[in-house]
């Protein structure tokens, strides 16, 4: 996993309407940059969102991660989840339909926490008489 | 068409066609009805009705894909004809479950309280959800899917249940090529959220795109930075109108799809007019006020500038050498009479001086006598082997807090105008890596001479 291990402060422009850029630096020697935050508060001091984007860049290397790593899982219980509800054969269309909604739900699901409650769910309903719906 | 009614004060008795024998709940409803609603039924649910049912798992409500939409519309309960009036509680409320929905449907003035909203946005789906009002549980988000269409306008998104460490996970566009539309809408209770407000399909699928104007997301102040688009926007989005907390970030982090298009209009913690951010594939350009060229570019008497940064070339980390792949600033408009004509636009950057490789200028004018015809002239080196230095600008004062202004440089190209009329220019960039530490400014004011 890519791990940041240095944020820093790229550059600030302007005064009353502030532009401000950060780059981060990881493990691997990469600059991942983040901005603009723009700031009409006179007060906030750039350095104090040094952390915050550290983190948000974080979440992010870490969302890219995971997502390589699991759409094969997911589009594969996608296809498990057809394979016991829908013949293939004489409704191709609706298996495909099902299949990429399924997947694209379970990949983006992957982002939070609770993927195992709404994987159970899912799985769930399609015991149910009737199987999952399209 | 078949009209029914939900209230929790009905018989549940079918037919449901008064509020007397209402349904005493949209799940009740929804089971007695198979397979699914027809063209153009209409549900009526009163104002106060407050969902009794309980949830065991995601609750699917159905329809037709195509033909007259199914509407669900909240009404004055009691009301002889209907009347509409905004739900004042939750008419579906299902804490810790998803809603589905598969059809076309239209949502009138519904309360409802769910976890994921999930349109089903195959070929033919869509949803118009006005004037209703959706609060979220843990995990919230609104998940569209496939192709298809989804449209908000008036309808408040409630975030204040929304208190898990999921709360990363942002609200909308996600799915592939889907439309989504937002318009005149409010998220409120969204202070604890540390995740976007939308968020694109994921890498490699086809493109979804946005529509987002009149957003008030002033409540998104926490970690989040008001952050509005996150890095997986593969696609075309249009915001425009949105009312940020003091500090925000349109789209801070990540990189982006070679075609890639998203614009930010008018955005900002007040009214900005002259706010313009595009963030594409080769680059980005966001204007400021803060620094500006004096007597350049004025907005209703304010002057501003675009401050522009390129991403990596890839293959050839110096410049985008693929056609059609350089930057290309917006058209800017305007009006010349006919003769020979200078067209000036002036930057600056601390980095260095640039050439008419790096940053070039593009003129399209009327070039024949009595017709419309155009052609355009421009001052770009014509090969990388044989470039030269934009012209120096001695005479112009850049003002603003940041950058030195070290390097003043112009863009010119002389073209024979044959004809009173329009003209139009724009800014174009080869030179990739220009880092916002570059401070490179453009004034979009052109100048005719």
């Amino acid at each position: 996993m890519t791990t940041i291990v240095k944020t820093s402060i790229e550059s600030v422009h302007g005064s009353k309407h502030r532009l401000l850029f950060y780059r981060c630096l990881d493990d691997q020697g990469t600059v991942h940059k983040y901005g603009p935050v723009i700031t009409a508060d006179p007060e906030l001091d750039p350095a104090s969102l040094l952390k915050q984007v550290a983190r948000r860049v974080q979440e992010s290397l870490d969302a890219a991660a995971r997502r390589k790593t699991t759409e094969k899982e997911a589009g594969e219980l996608a296809a498990v989840l057809i394979a016991g509800k829908f013949d293939k054969a004489t409704s191709p269309e609706l298996a495909k339909l099902l299949a990429e909604s399924l997947t694209t739900t379970l990949v983006q699901a992957k982002d939070a926490p609770e993927l195992a409650k709404l994987l159970k769910e899912v799985e769930d309903e399609a015991k149910k008489p009737g199987g999952v719906k399209p | 068409v078949t009209i029914y009614y939900v209230d929790d004060g009905g018989s549940n008795t079918a037919p449901y066609d008064t509020w007397a024998k209402a349904a005493t709940s949209l799940l009740a409803l929804t089971a007695a009805i198979t397979p699914r609603f027809d063209f153009g039924d209409i549900i009526y649910i009163g104002h106060d009705h407050v969902d009794p049912a309980t949830y065991t798992g995601t609750f699917y409500i159905e329809a037709w894909s195509f033909g007259n939409p199914v509407i669900f519309m909240s009404a004055t309960q009691g009301s002889d004809p209907p009347v509409y009036q905004k739900a004042v509680s939750n008419q579906i409320n299902m804490t810790g479950y998803n809603l589905q929905l598969s059809g076309a449907m239209t949502f009138l003035g519904l309360q409802i309280h769910i976890r994921f909203l999930n349109p089903t946005l195959h070929k033919g789906h869509r949803y118009h959800w006005r004037d209703c009002r959706i609060s979220f549980t843990d995990g919230a988000r609104l998940n569209p899917g496939l192709a298809g269409e989804i449209e908000f306008e008036s309808c408040e998104f409630d975030f204040s249940a929304d208190t898990s460490a999921s709360s990363a996970v942002p609200l909308g566009l996600a799915g592939t090529d889907a439309r989504s539309i937002f318009r005149d809408c409010v998220v409120t209770g969204g202070d604890q959220r540390t995740g976007t407000l939308f968020a694109g399909a994921p890498p490699g699928t086809t493109f979804p795109t946005l529509t987002a104007a009149g957003i008030d997301v002033t409540s998104l102040t926490n970690a989040t930075l008001c952050e509005v688009v996150n890095a997986y926007t593969v696609g075309i989005a249009r915001l425009s109108n949105l009312l940020t907390a003091a500090t925000w970030a349109p789209w801070p982090t990540g990189t982006v799809d070679s075609f890639t298009d998203v614009s930010f209009v008018n955005c900002g913690s007040a009214n900005a007019p002259t706010f313009l951010m595009q963030k594409t594939g080769p680059g980005d350009l966001i204007s400021t006020t803060d620094i500006y060229r004096d007597g350049g570019a004025e907005m209703d008497g304010t002057p501003f500038a675009w401050l522009v940064m390129t991403n990596d070339g890839g293959f050839y980390p110096d410049y985008f050498i693929d056609v059609g792949l350089e930057l290309r600033l917006p058209w800017i408009y305007g009006t010349t009479e006919a003769g020979t004509r200078t067209f000036t636009v002036h930057i600056t950057n601390d980095a260095g001086d640039l050439t008419d490789w790096d940053i070039y200028l593009e003129v399209e004018f009327l070039s024949v006598a009595g017709t419309p015809l155009t052609s355009l002239a421009t001052d770009s080196a014509p090969g990388v082997s044989s470039t030269t230095a934009q012209t120096d600008d001695t005479s112009s004062t850049w003002t603003g807090t940041g950058p030195s202004f070290t390097y003043k440089q112009k863009l010119e190209v002389t073209a024979a105008v044959a004809e009173d009329g329009l003209y139009r220019a724009r800014v174009c960039l080869r030179k990739a890596s220009i880092a916002s530490s570059a401070y490179l400014y453009v004034d979009p004011m052109i100048e005719v001479a």
